[in-house]
């Protein structure tokens, strides 16, 4: 909490300031005037004594040179009349000794003498001042020799009696024109006080009313006079603020009032658009309902039409061997009919018979095969049933059941997997999967017999089981890398390839399993699938 | 050790025998010093302010004859020897303090006291030399030498004393 500072006014302050000011100079002069004026005193004390004792000094002359020290003593009672000397010495130099030796003296009255200052002569001839005394020697000189001495001492009482009065009659000036400047300074502080109180007043109504009217009255003090001018300016323009914020407050008002109207009207519309967009909306989803069964259908239609593409040319082969052989079956019966049938036709028709049945057979043979495949890529793994299979184990017997296949192309096959690594999963779609992969790279991949290489990577992690599979061969055609996974996509038509495989593969392991595949494009050497298997899917231990 | 401190003591009682004056040093001090004091007529006297004296011998003429190189506000002194014998007129014509011992008051006074010229200064040695008409006397009290001077011979006087040397002196007659 901050110190409250303490409070004065301007009255006491103004007072208070005077007198101190007041006392302070007059202190500070008294006190110099004194000082100087004791000095003065001093100075013309000595000087008044160095007088009188070089007529002293002179005067003895002629009595210490013809020794005659009563006419000298008489002499000097001359000086009783002198407040002012207490003391007076003559010493005379002894012609003998050298030495200066008491001649006369005086003492004034009520004084007592005082002892010979004989051995103190240097030291006087300056004056010494003590506390209540001056004393000071002068030579007796006559022709340029030294006769003799004047010691005199002085008293200081009156001097002392002048500083008393002196300090006295200060200290009752002091007080009068400390009295006086009192009143005065009142009277002033009055005259500059009043006015300050008036605008107080003016400005504590202004404040605790709200009186912007008032204005502050002119005074005989100019720079109140400035400050009320001031302040009368700052009501001004204070009463002008008011009126303008009123004003603005006003005009900010009947914006609102315009906003909130603006503000309904955009909400109706956008309530209107937003509306629009939903009804919109809705119908694209229609739309797209739409689209996505016209895809479906599309598609079906494309599916369809791959299959009817795949299955006519062995059915229409069949048919066209079946026509061909009924043809040659309605000429052999016309033959035997007429009894014109020899065993050379016989016989041709035996072998054509026997071509065309090979053909029908095969045609037939080539449908129901790819009927059987249309089945495997439709049929839903469901059915099956999760069991714990050594990965390893799996990947060796699906290399063994293909041996016959593989064995044209004779592939080196590398397993990089732990023996002991076992996960639940159904056992036959990814023993399909793995067939599938194995086939393609033989029947597509592999053009050479030799240095065929087939390499199975198995990692595993927290969340899933990865299966990398690659192999040496040519790769994928550039042509079908995007399409890889789509249905009836070959480079093998017409070469006994259906385009089927990699689209099984793809369903087996999305749909059976679960999991993922992607072909991986970085690896330039060969062909590399990457399956990814998840952890629920695939529980290792 | 005992021969210096023999040496030092015959010092110190030579010295004193040689600064202890005598009565005719000590007047002819104060006859000397007086001189300085007085304003002698200037147009009749020569440069020289000049002591006389009937013996040079003896007393206070032999021994101003000594230090005949003082000075009275620097005109020299002259210390002439008179003769008994010798007109007034004469000794008018150069004499500016005429020295008259106590031996010989009794012999010149009388001639004098006709005789005698305003603008010599006749000091003498006892108040009867006043009372014979002489101006100055140096008059010794005791151990004390003091002046006296005949204040009614001394404005018959040609010369002056300033008032200082009056302020020291004792009056004879009065």
């Amino acid at each position: 909490m901050p110190k409250p500072l303490p409070q004065t006014s301007i009255r006491k302050a103004l007072i208070s300031a005077v007198m101190l000011v007041t006392a302070l100079c007059l202190s500070l002069s008294i006190s110099i005037s004194t000082y100087l004026d004791v000095k003065e005193q001093k100075q013309l004390i000595i000087s008044k004594l160095n007088i009188l004792a070089e007529i002293i000094s002179f005067n003895a002359q002629i009595t210490v040179l013809f020794d005659d020290d009563k006419t000298e003593q008489e002499r000097l009672k001359s000086f009783e009349s002198i407040p002012l000397i207490k003391n007076i010495h003559i010493y005379s130099i002894n012609e003998i000794s050298n030495k200066a030796e008491f001649f006369t003296s005086f003492n004034a009255k009520k004084t007592p003498p005082v002892p010979l200052r004989v051995d103190s002569i240097d030291e006087l001839k300056e004056a010494r001042i003590t506390d209540n005394q001056v004393e000071l020697i002068k030579p007796i000189m006559y022709e340029g020799e030294v006769r003799g001495y004047v010691y005199i001492r002085g008293g200081l009482e009156r001097l002392n009696d002048y500083i008393n009065k002196k300090i006295i009659i200060d200290i009752l000036l002091t007080l009068f024109v400390l009295v006086l400047v009192f009143f005065v300074a009142k009277r002033i502080q009055k005259r500059i006080a009043n006015p300050i109180d008036d605008l107080s007043l003016l400005l504590q109504d202004v404040s605790k009313n709200h009186n912007y009217n008032v204005r502050a009255p002119k005074t005989n003090i100019s720079e109140i006079n400035m400050l009320a001018s001031s302040l009368n300016i700052m009501l001004t323009r204070t009463q002008n603020q008011i009126e303008r914020h009123k004003n603005d407050k006003l005009e900010i008002k009947q914006l609102n009032q315009s906003l909130e109207e603006k503000v309904n009207q955009r909400t109706i519309a956008l309530r209107e658009a937003n509306q629009e967009l939903l009804n919109t909306l809705e119908r694209m989803h229609q739309y797209q309902n739409q689209i996505v069964e016209s895809e479906k259908m599309a598609s079906l239609g494309q599916m369809v039409a791959g299959v009817a593409h795949e299955v006519n040319t062995p059915i229409g082969l069949g048919i066209t061997g079946s026509t061909l052989l009924r043809d040659k079956l309605t000429e052999i019966n016309d033959g035997f009919e007429k009894k014109t049938l020899t065993s050379t036709q016989l016989k041709r028709f035996i072998d054509d018979g026997i071509e065309n049945l090979d053909l029908i057979y095969r045609n037939l043979n080539r449908a129901a095969e790819l009927v059987s495949s249309f089945k495997k890529v439709a049929v839903t793994q469901d059915g099956e049933i999760k069991s714990a299979v050594n990965v390893y184990s799996l990947i060796s017997d699906v290399l063994l059941s293909m041996r016959a296949e593989t064995q044209s192309k004779a592939p080196e096959v590398k397993i990089h997997c732990p023996s002991e690594l076992i996960f639940e999963t159904k056992v036959g779609p990814l023993q399909q999967v793995l067939q599938q992969l194995i086939s393609n790279s033989v029947i597509h991949g592999f053009k050479d017999n030799i240095g065929n290489e087939i390499e199975f990577t198995i990692e595993r992690n927290e969340s899933s089981l990865i299966i990398n599979y690659r192999d040496n061969g040519v790769g994928v055609d550039k042509t079908i890398k995007k399409r890889i996974f789509d249905p009836f996509v070959t480079t093998k038509r017409g070469e006994g390839g259906s385009g089927l495989g990699m689209h099984l593969v793809y369903n087996l392991v999305t749909q059976a399993l679960g999991g993922n595949v992607f072909y991986d494009e970085k690896d330039e050497r060969g062909t590399s699938f990457i399956i990814t298997l998840p952890t629920d899917e695939a529980k290792i231990k | 050790m005992r021969t210096r401190a023999l040496l030092i003591l015959l010092i110190c009682i030579l010295s004193n025998s040689v600064w202890a004056k005598s009565p005719e040093q000590v007047k002819a001090a104060f006859l000397f010093q007086m001189s300085k004091f007085v304003e002698f007529n200037p147009k009749t006297k020569s440069q020289a302010i000049t002591f006389c004296f009937y013996n040079l011998e003896l007393g206070i003429g032999k021994v101003l004859k000594g230090n005949s190189s003082l000075k009275i506000n620097e005109k020299p002194i002259e210390v002439v020897l008179i003769n008994k014998n010798q007109q007034t007129s004469e000794l008018y014509s150069f004499c500016d303090i005429t020295y008259i011992d106590e031996t010989l008051e009794n012999d010149i006074i009388p001639l004098w006291i006709d005789t005698t010229s305003s603008d010599t200064l006749t000091v003498g040695e006892s108040i009867s030399f006043l009372e014979k008409g002489g101006i100055a006397a140096l008059v010794q009290e005791g151990n004390r030498i003091r002046l006296y001077i005949n204040k009614q011979q001394l404005l018959s006087s040609n010369f002056k004393v300033q008032s200082r040397l009056l302020a020291v002196s004792k009056f004879h007659p009065n």
